[in-house]
């Protein structure tokens, strides 16, 4: 199973890619709704019900922008993967000072095999 | 002989359009003062939580209908400072902005606050909106000093000051 669906916001995109063995969701652009949750949560309620069991990889590496509001719906799927015992990864870029500042900081939520924070460069 | 203090101040509609023209204006301010490019991130992220909390809490029937972004240059510091008018029963909201402000400094390190409103958020509800990370990320991401006064005219002014 491969497939791919692209959902828009705004200046921000997220591209979803089902993989055979995972869910890798790219985001792309700014992120900087007033209420980005509305637009991301049924996102993600999507992709529990076409996959609810592979690993999930979050990939803010091309991501230019998000505001504080963002933060929120990010942590919301951390916890949400956490609690399914879900395998979740974020990979963001770890020579962007941004990216490192703010996705180091969700390691405070790892939990090892199960949520990973890992910087790419 | 005094020289001076190189600003630029933009005056923004209260919709959230606006904040498309930030990247735009914090450009020309860095263009113009020949600022190292590594600094832009933190100082457009900062304009930008600032404008956002501008949009949300000003109050704009007034005579002061926008907010005002102030940028400017000092020596090793960049100060933004964000203004608009605020109602005069918000007097609650600035308490608890100056509530959240102590609360930032009672830490030794930003990462600490941040990484204390990173749990709280996860223990909050979806269904709430606001993640209160905003000024906690300033300090923490955007590396800045915060602080705040209120004018004659009740027009609310939040100044962050980066060190590099």
């Amino acid at each position: 199973m491969y497939n791919k669906e692209i959902h828009e916001d705004g200046r921000l995109k997220l591209e979803i890619h089902y993989q055979p063995d995972k869910v890798i969701v790219i985001w792309l652009g700014e992120s900087k709704e007033r209420e980005p949750i509305k637009f991301i949560a049924p996102v993600f309620e999507k992709i529990y019900q076409k996959d609810p069991t592979n690993p999930i990889i979050l990939d803010f590496t091309k991501l230019d922008y998000m505001n504080s509001s963002t933060v929120n719906p990010i942590v919301k799927q951390i916890e949400k993967a956490r609690q399914s015992k879900r395998k979740l990864e974020i990979h963001y870029k770890s020579n962007l000072k941004w990216q490192e500042l703010s996705f180091s900081a969700l390691r405070v939520f790892l939990v090892p095999g199960l949520i990973e924070v890992k910087g790419i460069a | 002989m005094q020289f001076p203090i190189p600003t630029i101040e933009s005056f923004l509609e209260p919709k959230w359009s606006e904040l498309d023209k930030l990247r735009s204006i914090v450009g020309n301010f860095f263009e113009k003062n020949q600022i190292e490019e590594e600094h832009f991130s933190p100082i457009y992220m900062v304009a930008t939580e600032l404008v956002e909390n501008g949009i949300k809490y000003g109050d704009f029937s007034s005579e002061y209908p926008y907010i005002s972004l102030k940028l400017s240059k000092k020596k090793n510091k960049i100060i933004t400072e964000v203004k608009n008018h605020i109602s005069e029963n918000s007097i609650q909201n600035l308490h608890k902005l100056n509530a959240k402000i102590q609360w930032i400094r009672g830490f030794q390190n930003p990462f600490e606050a941040y990484v204390e409103s990173l749990k709280e958020v996860s223990g909050k509800q979806l269904q709430e909106g606001e993640s209160g990370l905003g000024l906690v990320r300033i300090a923490y991401e955007g590396q800045s000093l915060l602080d705040f006064y209120v004018d004659e005219n009740t027009n609310l002014t939040i100044i962050a000051e980066y060190h590099y």
